[in-house]
């Protein structure tokens, strides 16, 4: 069957790369500079930055005209960029855009090289397009700071137990205190964090991220930043979140089996499900980013029958590039018994009319409206089992 | 890793002699990669015995993110790796636009990492009119340009204006220019046309390749010419044109 990702009635749409960018950049002292007309940096200020209003950073859009792309007029870009980078001194300049530099196929290398020429300043160019989520910005964004920063030969002096924890922006874990619980359940598992790509850390703390021995991507986001220190350095990777006590204590050993073997793992099994889309009649259902979605199932199957109604978890994940093809997804709520989704879900779980909803949050979906229901997932204190208990009916 | 991009006007015989070196750069040991940026998508045609392999474009198409390196790619006559971007609907879509998707989708499967080739050669179509066009030059891809031409005045017009975008980037740490490939269609004082072109241009003629049968009965036998006739002229101006370029490889190249 061919998957129509384009239409959504009842759903929303993921937060795109460029906001991605801008998400892991913003603590890091950089200036950003989104290439693209205007509307891009103000859905990113507007509802994708939850710091906008009490954290400054240098954020600026190039306001590119139709005759300036068309003609493949670079100098605009340029002149301005190195103007401001004059004025305001950044540490380091990215460049992203969005969709019409992406179909004039904008030399992002080059004009970097260009502008670096003439300021002196380091220039990260990040090739998006804005047609793809905010994993894939995310993604391109830490990689490229890694490729321009970051020495792998430091990994010879890693100690024994650093990790770095990857993927980390407010679109995944908000700026309630997820990242600081994050941090703190590691560590309690006797983990040093070395690197958190990218909240709360310095921009210091991030060139020396090859000073640990496994990568725990915490979001899909991470992934890239992941493989390419893989490829690198041989640095393993451990997907998954510690999403309640049990699954705080699966992360932690798997993290430890990969220091010692050196291999990458999930902390998910897999699920028993038949397709992508396809979700067995009955069961609970989790919408949202892969590794959340994912681990929040494991979490739920983790719990003993009876704690669960004696249903089975499933992960329901957008696609990077396409999203989530609307269809399939009401189909699943359909099935389901159980829907655990950001509450903008509920439109399409009432079309399909499972049994019950559990509104979970997530800024990449429902930006700032629900932000201050977003709870603090990422430790041992989360209750799996009191949010199944929490579920209202449709 | 060696990487050269190859130019000139269409039609002058860029996949001919594409083709032709990579074959030679193969049989001097070489892991070489071949990738052709032409919406006809017929580079590599005759490292295949004259059967068409699916385009990059194709493949993402259908398959989208689930498409994987393996898929995009073909192994032809002696190893060489083959990839053909190819292109949009004639008429419809952007074609420029499709060779720099084709070109993220090696990026983001790791292509060159993974192959590990010691030779890239790209195959572009005509001329460099628009940014898609000159992917194959930028930073990261090609980092040398050879422009195939005869003596008519077109294509030695089309040489120009490929040497003068060569230039005008230079400043964006793209390729430079490694010399002129003469592809001889014997008209009238084609030496000294390409011999002033080239002096123009401060660059050198790499090759002088005579116009030769051999090429066309190869590709009636749907084979190429390094395979069906590798004694002949055209062969052994070749292999010669193919150690010239691993020669001058790392040399800076003066251009206009």
């Amino acid at each position: 069957m061919k998957r129509d990702y384009q239409t959504h009635v009842f759903t929303m749409t993921y937060t795109a790369d460029v906001s991605g960018v801008c998400s892991a950049m913003y603590e890091l002292g950089g200036m950003s500079v989104l290439h693209d007309p205007s509307g891009c940096n103000s859905t990113y200020s507007t509802h994708d930055e939850p710091r906008w209003f009490d954290t400054d950073s240098l954020m600026y859009v190039s306001g590119l005209d139709e005759v300036t792309a068309v003609m493949g007029d670079d100098s605009v870009l340029i002149s301005d960029v190195v103007q401001a980078a004059r004025d305001l001194n950044p540490r380091f300049i990215t460049l992203c855009g969005a969709s019409i530099p992406h179909i004039i196929a904008f030399d992002y290398r080059g004009v970097a090289h260009l502008i670096e020429k003439e300021c002196g300043i380091p220039v990260l160019p990040v090739a998006t397009d804005g047609l793809k989520s905010y994993t894939s910005g995310v993604g391109l964004a830490l990689r490229a700071f890694l490729e321009r920063f970051a020495d792998p030969a430091e990994h010879e002096t890693a100690p024994a137990n650093a990790v770095n924890l990857l993927g980390v922006t407010p679109l995944d874990f908000s700026i309630n205190d997820n990242v600081k619980v994050l941090r703190r359940t590691l560590e309690n598992a006797g983990l040093a964090v070395n690197a958190c790509m990218a909240m709360g850390d310095s921009f210091e703390t991030l060139t020396h991220a090859y000073r640990a021995r496994c990568n725990v991507v915490v979001s899909s986001a991470g992934r890239r930043a992941a493989r390419y220190m893989k490829r690198k350095c041989g640095i393993p990777s451990v997907e998954g979140l510690p999403i309640g006590a049990d699954m705080a204590a699966a992360l932690a050993d798997a993290v430890r089996q990969s220091l010692a073997d050196g291999l990458d793992r999930t902390v998910w099994d897999a699920f028993g499900n038949t397709g992508r889309y396809t979700v067995p009649d009955g069961g609970v259902v989790v919408i949202g980013e892969e590794v959340f979605a994912k681990s929040l199932a494991a979490a739920v199957n983790r719990l003993s029958p009876d704690k669960r109604g004696g249903r089975e978890a499933y992960p329901l994940w957008p696609d990077e590039d396409e999203g989530l093809p609307e269809a399939e997804v009401i189909a699943a709520v359909r099935a389901a018994h159980t829907v655990i989704a950001d509450p903008l879900y509920r439109v399409a779980a009432r079309a399909g009319a499972p049994a019950e909803f559990i509104p979970f949050p997530h800024e990449a979906y429902s930006g700032r409206i629900y932000r201050a229901d977003i709870p603090v997932f990422t430790g041992p204190d989360f209750s799996v089992e009191s949010l199944l208990t929490g579920g209202a009916s449709i | 890793m060696y990487r050269f991009a190859v130019y000139g006007k269409g039609g002058i015989g860029k996949s001919t002699t594409c083709t032709a070196l990579s074959c030679a750069f193969a049989e001097m040991g070489l892991r070489v990669m071949q990738i052709g940026c032409d919406p006809k998508a017929d580079s590599t045609l005759y490292l295949h015995g004259g059967e068409r392999i699916p385009t990059m474009l194709d493949v993402l198409r259908e398959k989208r993110d689930e498409a994987t390196l393996s898929d995009l790619l073909c192994t032809g006559y002696r190893g060489i790796v083959c990839a053909e971007a190819g292109g949009p609907t004639p008429g419809l879509g952007c074609a420029g636009r499709g060779i720099a998707a084709a070109f993220e989708a090696l990026d983001e499967r790791d292509a060159f990492d993974i192959i590990k080739p010691d030779l890239v050669l790209y195959d572009v179509l005509g001329d460099v009119v628009c940014g898609g066009f000159a992917m194959p030059i930028r930073e990261g891809y090609a980092n040398r340009v050879f422009i195939v031409t005869s003596g008519e005045n077109m294509s030695i017009y089309a040489a120009a204006n490929i040497a003068l975008a060569v230039e005008n980037f230079r400043q964006r740490g793209y390729a430079t220019l490694g010399g002129l490939i003469l592809n001889r269609r014997n008209v009238p004082d084609e030496t000294e046309k390409v011999e002033t072109l080239a002096a123009d241009l401060h660059t050198q003629i790499l090759a002088d390749l005579p116009r030769d049968n051999m090429i066309s009965l190869a590709q009636d036998a749907n084979r190429g010419v390094m395979e069906a006739y590798p004694d002949c002229e055209y062969a052994q101006k070749i292999r010669a044109l193919a150690k010239a370029m691993l020669d001058g490889e790392g040399e800076p190249c003066e251009t206009v």
